[in-house]
């Protein structure tokens, strides 16, 4: 009875209001990130073999976009605009949308394991690129175009053959015929890589590893829809995400339809991540683990979530990115992206692993 | 004890509930529901009972809108559940599974909240008196303490005491729960069933799956008890709860009697009464 009495008298009135609404916090943390990106932004440009002051940077940029203080010197002009920007950028777009198709893989499929390549979108990418290669057609467009065919090809059959068992996608039946349809993909691969020669196998393995050397303007303009489109619709449907994590039921319970939402994630996450595949290649890690060291951070909830993921990501390949560049500058070979980010993120996704298990929490 | 429905701007809702023949048959071709017909009206508490697998989940699931009937309709004031938009159908009916589980650590707060989702815009947050009501809600569930822990740490029982916090703090004319109690202390579950028969009170319908009959003869406006797919009788509690019909349902002798409490009570035969009971009709 002691227990009761001390309940009723603390009615909802007297309770405090400890949570101003939500704005606030992902006003925040938008204003934080884009900052900590800006000056990273900044950085990634001005370091390289020819070292370009910051205070010259925003001059180039300020007189691209039209407000000329001063006219700047035609080479930093050229190394600002068209050699490190363009590189950069893609950088930027790449890890957002890898980090943020990641944490919605990892939502849809209530796995923490998850990545933003599990349904097929990787091994169609592959093999459209080395269709390109071993056509001879692998040029600085057309095998970003294959690739991207190819990713959406598998994503397609996946969702194709998962709604046919049912009209409606159960995550296990996704998984399993994304299982299948990857497998199907990687054979055809293997068989290509056995007919072709070996330029065409090397050029296939250096394209595997994930780059962004050389990239243009063009390449960041053909992944800037699709990011910003599912960067957008993720962080408006964040709340739906947080709900089917409950189960579909009981999101269907609360007025979220787990096949339509899911349905709707996955198209936007494959398109968002193909777009980046066939851009850069394959890059490992970046998709899995900052959507899981962001929500060691930020919390499981995905409006935040999807925010952080997208900033963290984005520093995080450009940071890659970047060292690639620096140990090649003296070495004279550079690199590939995927490497770094794998040699970083491996080591310290297993230090956050083993620190949560400490802390009596499960590995995962 | 304050109610849910004191904290919201929500008024008395009529809801009257019309099932008509329904029917369900799971893709094996096996029969889950055969033809059960009932009509129940806000205010009052409903204890579905019946021994396991009798189809009563299932009910709960058709009324809830989760699945399709096979044969029949679910009547919503007259409208086919199935015509409601979903986000509409949350805020007019909930629903409690009998366990639920998060794969990820949300706190308990945040899973409370989750039960205001249906009355939210795409990109408004939560509301001051959202948070309220959900703190209100924890308050009633017996898990306020808990709300800043993550679910993921929570034990059986505090989650159900966590999921039922959500139930209620979608604030719903109707209210539909599968077996709330399972994972309950007794004085959580009596707590729980208290604040049932006070929602029903306060003029909801709520619908309840349960096996503790002492309760739902305690709590319960009416009883319906369903063997094999089959809304066997429906009413009163104490005229539900015969001798009669106890053996037939669960296969057991049973004596009813009032214990000193003045409440009614039963015991059971050791010895079943048709031992293959329910081979056979299975």
């Amino acid at each position: 009875m002691k227990y009761d009495r001390r309940i009723s008298r603390q009615t909802a009135d007297q309770l405090p209001a400890l949570h101003s609404n939500g704005h606030h916090s992902w006003l925040r943390l938008i204003l934080s990130g884009g900052s900590l990106l800006l000056v990273s932004i900044v950085i990634a440009v001005a370091l390289g073999s020819v070292h370009i002051k910051p205070a010259t940077i925003i001059q180039v940029v300020a007189d691209r976009i039209g407000f000329a203080v001063s006219e700047p010197d035609a080479a930093d002009r050229t190394i600002v605009l068209l050699i490190r920007m363009p590189r950069v950028i893609a950088a930027v777009l790449a890890g957002a949308g890898l980090a943020v198709s990641g944490t919605v893989m990892q939502g849809i499929f209530r796995n923490p394991l998850a990545e933003p390549g599990i349904l097929g979108v990787s091994a169609g990418a592959s093999f459209g690129a080395l269709l390109a290669i071993a056509g001879g057609l692998s040029s600085f467009f057309t095998l970003p175009i294959f690739a991207f065919t190819g990713a959406m090809l598998a994503v397609s059959l996946i969702i194709g053959v998962a709604f046919s068992a049912g009209h409606q996608s159960k995550a296990v039946t996704l998984i399993m015929s994304g299982l299948a349809i990857s497998a199907l993909f990687s054979a055809l691969t293997s068989l290509t890589l056995m007919m072709s020669n070996e330029y065409q196998v090397s050029s296939y393995i250096f394209w595997t590893m994930g780059g962004l050397a050389n990239r243009r303007w063009e390449h960041v303009l053909a992944m800037l829809a699709p990011v910003l489109i599912a960067l957008t619709v993720i962080f408006i449907k964040a709340r739906d995400l947080d709900i089917l994590l409950l189960g579909d039921e009981e999101a269907k319970a609360l007025g979220v339809s787990p096949n339509t939402t899911r349905l709707a994630m996955i198209i936007l996450a494959s398109v968002c991540t193909g777009s980046i595949v066939a851009v850069t290649g394959p890059i490992g890690f970046v998709g899995l683990i900052i959507p899981h060291i962001m929500r060691l951070i930020v919390g499981p909830s995905h409006r935040i979530l999807s925010i952080a993921s997208a900033f963290a990501g984005a520093v995080f390949l450009l940071f890659c990115d970047l060292l690639t560049r620096l140990i090649a500058w003296p070495t004279g070979a550079e690199l590939s992206v995927g490497i770094v980010t794998a040699l970083i993120g491996a080591p310290y996704f297993l230090y956050l692993l083993f620190r949560s298990a400490r802390k009596g929490g499960g590995l995962l | 004890m304050t109610s849910p429905s004191e904290l919201t701007n929500q008024p008395v809702q009529t809801v009257r509930i019309d099932s008509h023949k329904l029917g369900y048959v799971v893709k094996t071709g096996q029969k889950i529901l055969d033809s059960v017909s009932f009509s129940a009206d806000n205010g009052s508490l409903i204890g579905i009972v019946g021994p396991n697998g009798a189809g009563k989940t299932t009910l709960l699931r058709l009324l809830g809108g989760l699945i399709k009937p096979a044969e029949g309709h679910v009547l919503y004031n007259g409208q086919s559940v199935h015509q409601f938009h979903a986000g509409t159908y949350a805020r007019l009916c909930s629903y409690m599974h009998q366990d639920t589980v998060m794969p990820f650590d949300f706190s308990v707060r945040d899973v409370v909240m989750m039960g205001r989702h249906p009355y939210l815009g795409a990109l408004s947050a939560y509301s001051d008196k959202d948070y309220r009501l959900a703190d209100h809600c924890m308050t009633l569930a017996g898990c306020l303490a808990d709300a800043d822990k993550r679910v993921t740490a929570l034990s059986g029982g505090e989650r159900q005491r966590v999921m039922f916090a959500r139930v209620l703090s979608q604030d719903t004319p109707m209210v539909l729960l599968d077996e709330p109690t399972s994972s309950l202390d007794i004085r959580h579950a009596n707590k729980t069933f208290r604040i049932l028969r006070q929602l029903a009170d306060d003029g909801k319908l709520v619908i309840t799956v349960m096996h503790d009959l002492r309760a739902a003869a305690k709590y319960c406006h009416q009883v319906f008890l369903m063997v094999h797919g089959q809304l066997v009788a429906a009413g009163d509690p104490e005229d539900v709860l015969h001798e009669g019909h106890i053996s037939y349902a669960f296969g057991i002798k049973a004596k009813t009697f009032r214990n000193p409490m003045g409440n009614w009570d039963f015991d059971t035969d050791d010895v079943s009464v048709e031992p293959d009971f329910m081979d056979t009709h299975s």
